[in-house]
């Protein structure tokens, strides 16, 4: 089942309005990841032979309820020499840049697979990402799961698991997932009861010294957009404050400068080496603008603040192309050593302009000219963002290690706009660089595919059509063919 | 039949009797002018490592409050799991929940993250911006934060977002907003011969756009509330106690759960009591059920809520059957706030851990409140 793409008329208007009264307009509006949603994503998801993730997702009504879901594999690679790598790595040192060579850049993916689940009132669900889950309704109800041996492996779990089975993600994917609420037919709907988590799991047993295996554990709660009064179009989720709410202006994420000493080391120094036991971070940021259709990520300019205890403000970032999973090291953030300050929050918006979202993809642009035929100029996309810290011991610090890092992961915090608002602005199409909030702060717009004048959705009649004047971030589904 | 007509109308008559919001207004993600950490823990392998951090461009205060939930002996006075522990002359005291209050100031610079031990607290020369000769920096004058009062030690710290000189709530009607700078988290951190560290936000109440500045916070209700109510329902997702870990194989789960009461009397010292309601789904859409008072501080593994024997309890695989499960918590008598702890261990696989946040779910109509000295 594929999100379904219909044109606007009057029934999907009711229908919608019908479906408003059953599940509430809400009093306020936000991303959060402590609330239920019509969309919910996960911004690390992990499968690289070295750890492994629990997707857990829940339906919080009670009636039964349907999601198209879509994963981005953006593993990154280096060009010759192969490996994991972060882009923007490059001179930095840190452990994410690729072994300097001639052309041995760190090159990003954007690969996307779908499906869609099912789930019966107030069921919670999970899988496993590397071996995906299948259905098999005579396995005992004892807690325990079954796995085949692949490859590819795949899990089969006690409970009822309507969806069938979830396949696999790749054996190297470092990525995101995203789930958006349908009914039952694929149209997109918004009575906001997902809700999800990640759990990150690393089992390391490098060298079988002590005849232990290693373990780390991370959560952090999926990252949820509260539908608002519904899709205009369906198909594409518009994150503008009317039909789900919009991105956050910023976010900001607390953590320990890189290399700090944590905490452990006044609990029991033994476990650290020379009494340090020193911490590194990782922050994941995704873009609230997806195309799932175009199988197209989009592209920003990251623009990053961080503060540490002394008042002090750094700033770094750079031009990324969608998922981005780097160290502190990667960015050149001032370690604690430097300044002797040991904690440090950042925080993240994206300080680039406008790009294309029709046409030329991705490009820089301040009209639709500048993005081709049929181009449209988008307004800069929203970041969402979590962080996860690793607590090195002695163990995890040996050559070859033979432990693991602990590690704790947890959700970014809104940073709301000057006025108070924690939803992000939109840009004029035709002014982009005019902020709105709703469409009447925008002159008339044009038709998304036609290109026509148009004050209203009903005024672009055309298959997917839907008028542009205030717009922001979307996310695009694939649509029925 | 239906036309289109006739839908659009009855769809706009429904719009008309739309209900209000089931979205709830505390938040674990953004900045909120009181700040409840759910989950304070020190002992011989575990410390608590608490961040606060101003989100404003400008100096913020935070009067907090440390709950020392600890339950102690009634005829020894130790500090206490269960009764069992209570032997003195060969008789059994009862070992009863406690609740004693410390409080202490944080003042933060602008944009100012800060974070200190449980353990040993911050204060004078230990803040980042002590002022004075020699200092990088000022405006931390004023923090003194006491290190939590004995080990062990399990409780809960609130910070509320304050007027440095009166020490209560900032007046605002509006004009200028009011103020929601403080966000926070904080790691428990266990040591045992690997570093187990788990990371939970901090759960936060935003201020509406009217406070009185006086000792007694409102929170929700219809009888002007000074700040955004607290849940109708928390909904925590867990995997069963004893379930196996899918990614191993070996390990088991096992799950603690954190629940404090909105309402607190920190003027009175009176110990706040809530009854909590658990409504248990696993995945084959089968319901349990079970309800525990939260007298200031339930503190369990999730299989220990009902039960003193965890394999018969609701909440673990051997009853439940499935991995995963849903609990909705109702709190009767007053609102609740939670956090979550997520552990695997098992023979030869060692221990490790997580902390996550508890979802909400539509508002209280009563009123909570929060009373300071």
């Amino acid at each position: 089942m594929r999100v379904q793409k219909r044109s606007l008329g009057l029934k999907s208007l009711g229908v919608m309005l019908a479906a408003m009264a059953l599940w509430g307009v809400p009093a306020s509006a936000d991303i959060s990841s402590d609330k239920p949603g019509s969309v919910v994503m996960w911004p690390k998801v992990i499968n690289d032979g070295t750890r492994d993730t629990i997707i857990t997702l829940t339906n919080t009504s009670n009636v039964q309820a349907y999601a198209h879901c879509e994963y981005v594999n953006a593993a990154a690679f280096c060009a010759f020499t192969g490996g994991y790598c972060t882009p923007g790595a490059e001179g930095s040192g840190g452990p994410g840049e690729c072994p300097v060579a001639p052309g041995n850049a760190c090159v990003p993916q954007w690969q996307s697979s779908d499906f869609d689940i099912v789930l019966t009132r107030q069921q919670p669900t999970f899988w496993r990402v590397s071996t995906g889950r299948q259905d098999n309704p005579f396995l005992p109800a004892d807690g325990a799961c079954d796995t085949t041996m692949g490859p590819p492996s795949i899990q089969s779990c006690p409970g009822l698991f309507p969806t069938g089975s979830i396949l696999p993600v790749a054996p190297s994917f470092r990525g995101e997932l995203r789930c958006v609420q349908t009914a039952m037919d694929g149209s997109l709907i918004t009575p906001n009861s997902l809700k999800g988590e990640a759990t990150l799991v690393s089992y390391l047993d490098p060298l079988d010294v002590d005849g232990n295996i290693d373990t780390s554990v991370s959560t952090y709660n999926s990252i949820n957009v509260e539908g608002l009064d519904g899709p205009a179009v369906d198909g594409i989720v518009r994150l503008n404050g009317v039909e789900y709410s919009a991105c956050p202006p910023a976010v900001e994420v607390s953590h320990y400068s890189s290399g700090a000493n944590s905490i452990a080391a006044e609990i029991d120094a033994s476990v650290c080496a020379a009494g340090v036991c020193p911490v590194q971070a990782e922050i994941t940021l995704v873009p609230c603008r997806a195309d799932f259709e175009n199988e197209v990520g989009a592209a920003w300019t990251t623009q990053i603040f961080y503060f540490n205890e002394f008042e002090q403000r750094n700033s770094t970032g750079g031009p990324i192309d969608c998922w981005w999973n780097f160290d502190l090291r990667d960015l050149n953030y001032n370690p604690a050593g430097a300044l002797g300050t040991d904690f440090q929050k950042s925080r993240i918006a994206n300080g680039g302009g406008a790009r294309c979202i029709r046409g030329d993809f991705n490009a820089i642009c301040n009209s639709d000219a500048q993005c081709g035929p049929g181009g449209v100029c988008g307004p800069p996309t929203g970041i969402l963002a979590i962080v996860e810290e690793f607590h090195n011991t002695e163990a995890s610090l040996a050559v070859p290690p033979t432990g693991t890092a602990g590690t704790a992961a947890s959700n970014g915090y809104t940073i709301a706009a000057a006025n108070g608002s924690l939803e992000r602005s939109g840009r004029c199409r035709g002014a982009i660089t005019n902020s709105c909030t709703t469409d009447t702060d925008c002159p008339p717009g044009l038709c998304r595919v036609s290109g026509d004048a148009c004050t209203i959705d009903l005024q672009c009649q055309g298959a997917g059509d839907f008028c542009d004047r205030c717009m922001n971030d979307e996310i695009n589904f694939v649509t029925i063919p | 039949m239906l036309n289109k007509t006739t839908l659009t109308l009855l769809g706009a008559a429904a719009l008309a009797l739309t209900v209000s919001s089931a979205q709830a207004e505390t938040y674990s993600d953004t900045g909120a002018a009181v700040l409840i950490w759910p989950k304070i823990v020190v002992n011989d392998t575990t410390d608590t490592l608490v961040q606060i951090s101003n989100q404003a461009s400008v100096a913020s205060m935070a009067h907090c409050f440390y709950v020392n939930a600890n339950s102690r002996c009634t005829n020894t006075g130790a500090v206490c799991d269960s009764s069992s522990e209570c032997l003195e002359d060969g008789f059994f005291g009862a070992c009863l929940p406690g609740w004693i209050e410390v409080n202490f100031d944080v003042f933060l610079t602008p944009d100012q993250p800060l974070a200190w031990s449980a353990s040993t607290g911050l204060s004078g020369s230990g803040t980042p911006c002590p002022g004075g000769l020699g200092a990088i920096c000022s405006g931390n004058q004023g923090t003194s934060v006491p290190p939590v009062g004995e080990t062990p030690f399990i409780g809960e710290l609130k910070c509320i977002q304050a007027d440095p000189v009166t020490r209560l709530p900032i007046v605002c009607d509006g004009t200028p907003a009011c103020r929601n700078d403080l966000e926070g988290g904080a790691t428990v951190t266990e040591v045992d011969l690997d570093i187990n560290p788990m990371r939970y936000n901090a759960v936060g109440l935003r201020t509406t756009s009217f406070n009185n500045g006086d000792n007694v916070l409102v929170i929700g209700g219809s009888d002007g509330p000074e700040y955004q109510p607290c849940s109708q329902v928390l909904v925590f997702n867990h995997f069963f106690d004893g379930a196996v870990d899918p990614v191993s194989g070996i390990a088991l789960a096992q799950s603690e759960l954190s629940l404090v009461p909105c309402t607190q009397d920190f003027l009175l010292q009176q110990v706040p009591r809530v009854t909590a309601q658990f409504l248990v789904y696993n995945e084959f859409e089968q319901r349990f059920s079970t309800s525990r008072l939260v007298e200031c501080l339930l503190d369990s593994p999730i299989s220990q809520i009902d039960t003193t024997q965890p394999n018969r309890s609701i909440f673990s695989a051997a009853v439940s059957g499935t991995v995963a499960g849903q609990t909705r918590i109702t709190g009767v008598g007053g609102g609740l706030i939670g956090s979550a702890l997520l552990n695997f261990e098992g023979a030869g696989i060692g221990r490790a851990g997580s902390g996550y946040n508890l979802n909400q779910f539509a508002d209280r109509d009563d009123a909570d409140f929060i009373r300071i000295p």
